[in-house]
């Protein structure tokens, strides 16, 4: 009875195919193919009406002259100042919520609605929040400090920090959720080593808190990374045309708007591989470097 | 300490509340009604007369009918098959799978935005540009939902499938009878926040789609911030719509979906 027949095994192997064909094609179509097609284009010019020509490194040429390249790539690092502020908010926020409080289950759904509202609605939202003359925020400021609030989204000074204020009014909640599963499987035993040895709250938190998170850490920063990378629905809504000065725009913008309001699809699709390469370059940099720092069990 | 705690926390809670508290109230307020302190909040007259204006107005109706039915259609295919995929991947060894399984892992490490535009040309030579086609298809092949799903196989014991086999059952029947109710858990976690994604999907159906029958709500409400800039109301009448039925199953499915999250987060 344990070998199987040969048909038997024939019929479970055909079964197999039929269950993972589908991801596979899924893949094959609409990750393998544009991936391929999208690196040929980087070396042609393009605009979807007329035969794509070739024209070598022209687009890269043009690239690294283009002054709104790095401006975006500039803005897009800038935002990334939100993924370490907003690390240190979630852990406190998660060590806060890891007390025996009362309620605590209600705090928790507060700091994790802005995590699943659509981000579109979420901006259109702070947008009005933001609002120079009539935003509540202002109004705020003025009615707290007696002082006119910035404008916002109108000077290209702010423009970026209102985009860190907002994601992490919209992500604290969701990296909040995983340093709490992080606390929870933390033995007490450290701890109550520790205080034997009269360790201070401030030593534990740096000795055991901090490293034993670090698997949490490390996830958080390498996710928020991409995350900002790939920001685009935030700028769309928020910062029409790329902002004031272009200060709101972030490379996946400067994209959408190559490709698709100018319709120079053969460089859009160069700066998209240059933003993959860059991102796969930090990920495995981090990956790379987290050997050092984090710990694993 | 204890009562800084608490202060504190409240303090936070109510910070992160106000926003989204704000968007309700303002979207049963009537138009043109100055709201700028939070005793205003609290004042009548309270109105839903600027729904009723939208939805005449605008495709309101259709639009959330699309969002529903696109969730759903996304959340049940993908359901389908991330789990088809990861019980193969877990359960049923064969030559080549390891190979099979480094390929749909390899749609983990492309980027989406390098593929948008040529996926934008793919999707136009089939023929799914604006069209429900187009907005399922695209966002099927999830390689996260397959991961997740197999390691929740990983955990379920080989003997089970072999008492299974040993009766005749073959590879349908061990998926249907043993392996799904097993991992309703996983799968539900999964359902939940693939139809949340989908719902709140922005980009691609922004790009493939142009005809405003097929809009769903985020593509909606663009379109109102153009026609209505001097007034919040409208604004955030749409955005309600937009975020209101996904904040209720949030709340109905909080402990799935915090687990859901947490598991990924640490397995990831």
């Amino acid at each position: 009875m344990k070998n199987k027949t040969p048909g038997y095994r024939r019929k479970e192997i055909i079964w197999s195919l039929l269950f993972i064909a589908p991801p596979i094609l899924g893949f094959l179509i609409f990750s393998l193919v544009p991936i391929v097609t999208s690196f040929g284009l980087s070396f042609m010019s393009w605009d979807m009406f007329t035969p794509a020509k070739f024209s070598g490194l022209e687009n890269f040429k043009y690239m690294f002259a283009d002054e709104k390249f790095y401006k975006s790539l500039f803005n897009t690092a800038f935002l990334l100042l939100g993924v370490p502020i907003g690390m240190i908010i979630s852990m406190f926020l998660a060590i806060l919520m890891n007390r025996p409080l009362k309620g605590i289950a209600l705090f928790r759904t507060i700091y994790y609605i802005p995590v699943i509202s659509p981000i579109i609605a979420v901006s259109l939202l702070w947008q009005w929040l933001l609002n120079y003359d009539y935003g509540i925020i202002n109004e705020f400021i003025w009615n707290i400090f007696g002082i006119q609030g910035p404008n916002w989204l109108g000077d290209p000074n702010w423009v970026k920090p209102s985009f860190i204020i907002m994601g992490l009014w919209g992500g604290v909640g969701g990296n909040m959720v995983l340093y709490l599963a992080g606390l929870q499987g933390i033995s007490s035993t450290y701890y109550e080593a520790a205080q034997v040895d009269g360790a201070s709250r401030w030593h534990q938190f740096k000795h055991i808190t901090l490293p034993l998170l670090s698997p949490i850490h490390f996830y958080v920063i390498v996710m928020g990374v991409i995350g900002t990378f790939q920001s685009f629905s935030q700028m769309y809504i928020l910062a029409a045309d790329g902002g004031p000065q272009y200060s709101g725009a972030t490379i996946v913008y400067y994209i959408f708007q190559e490709a698709f309001k100018y319709f120079n699809m053969g460089y859009a699709s160069s700066v998209a591989w240059v933003l993959g390469i860059l991102i796969f370059i930090l990920t495995l940099f981090q990956f790379r470097f987290s050997k050092r720092w984090v710990y694993q069990d | 300490m204890k009562w800084f705690y608490r202060i504190f926390s409240i303090f936070m809670a109510l910070l992160f509340a106000f926003p989204l508290v704000w968007m309700l109230v303002v979207s049963v307020k009537k138009e043109g009604m100055k709201i700028t302190s939070v005793v205003d909040w609290f004042t009548p007259p309270y109105s839903l007369a600027v729904y009723q204006e939208i939805i005449t107005e605008t495709k309101l109706i259709q639009w959330s009918w699309n969002s529903f039915f696109i969730a759903v259609c996304v959340t049940l295919l993908t359901l389908m098959i991330a789990a088809m995929a990861g019980f193969v991947m877990s359960k049923v060894p064969f030559r080549y799978r390891t190979f099979m399984f480094f390929f749909i892992l390899a749609g983990l490490l492309i980027p989406g935005e390098a593929t948008l535009i040529p996926l934008y040309q793919v999707a136009k030579d089939m023929g799914i540009l604006n069209s429900y086609m187009g907005l399922v298809f695209p966002v099927l092949a999830s390689p996260f939902a397959i991961i997740v799903l197999k390691s929740f196989f990983d955990g379920i014991p080989n003997d089970l499938l072999e008492s299974v086999q040993m009766d005749g059952g073959g590879v349908w029947r061990i998926f249907v009878n043993i392996m799904l109710p097993l991992t309703r858990p996983a799968l539900v976690s999964i359902a939940i926040l693939t139809f949340i994604g989908s719902w709140n999907n922005f980009l691609w159906p922004f790009l493939s789609v142009t005809d405003d029958n097929l809009f769903t709500l985020p593509m909606g409400i663009p379109t109102l911030m153009n026609q209505y800039t001097e007034d919040y109301v409208k604004p955030m009448v749409i955005n309600t719509v937009a975020s209101l039925p996904i904040m209720v199953l949030f709340l109905i499915f909080e402990r799935q979906i915090i687990k859901g999250v947490s598991l990924s987060g640490i397995k990831g």
